[in-house]
């Protein structure tokens, strides 16, 4: 995958994230207030990246949420809290 | 005694944070926090926001930091009503010094601020209803 590839892929990962997001107002309302970060189910370059973000933000003293990507159609993205 | 304690205070201040702020347009503005030594030179890039006023109030939709001396990252806001946000590098500088990425991701901010403000709005129509929202 190219660089251009990839960076269309996240930005396209991140919209889709937030539009789920809000047409789902009960995953906001269980992660009011958290920085959610995006994990591809098939880029792991990016997970790294991403992986080290999340040790960041947790220094930061952020609530961290994972929003982990799925192949499901009817569940694509599945959540978890990032703990130290 | 003033005097005195200025001077106290001064020797022990290892680091000195900078505030400004600028206006885009009239509904659109800039702020950005930076901290340095006491020597001027840069230490962190606290936060460099795009505020956006909706309804009377100021609201960041988007902020780059590099808290602890990280890597420089931007944050997104997902919706009008709750402070969550998506955290991520896509497409963010990461290679300069923190007088450079500071100076990015204001360019960044000034450049693209309609584009981040149209996404913002766009995805938040279901909750903003009909509210009229200035572009610029």
């Amino acid at each position: 995958m190219s660089k251009a590839q990839q960076v269309n892929l996240n930005m396209q990962l991140s919209e889709e994230l937030a539009t789920f997001i809000i047409t789902n107002p009960k995953i906001l309302k269980k992660y009011s207030g958290c920085s959610y970060v995006v994990f591809s189910y098939k880029n792991k370059e990016l997970n790294e990246l991403n992986n080290e973000l999340v040790i960041g933000l947790i220094n930061e003293g952020k609530n961290v949420v994972k929003a982990i990507q799925t192949s499901d159609k009817n569940f694509p993205w599945k959540f978890s809290t990032a703990l130290n | 005694m003033k005097n005195k304690n200025k001077q106290y205070r001064k020797h022990f201040v290892k680091e000195d944070k900078h505030a400004s702020q600028f206006a885009l347009s009239l509904n659109n503005r800039i702020t950005y926090v930076y901290k340095t030594d006491r020597q001027g030179i840069m230490m962190e890039i606290t936060c460099v926001s795009l505020e956006i006023n909706i309804l009377d109030q100021w609201i960041t939709i988007i902020f780059y930091d590099n808290h602890h001396a990280g890597k420089l990252h931007r944050h997104t806001r997902i919706a009008y009503n709750d402070e969550a946000d998506i955290t991520d590098y896509k497409n963010v500088k990461m290679k300069g010094s923190l007088n450079n990425l500071l100076t990015w991701s204001i360019k960044d901010i000034q450049n693209n601020f309609i584009i981040y403000k149209r996404k913002f709005i766009k995805r938040n129509r279901p909750i903003l209803n009909d509210v009229e929202i200035e572009e610029y």
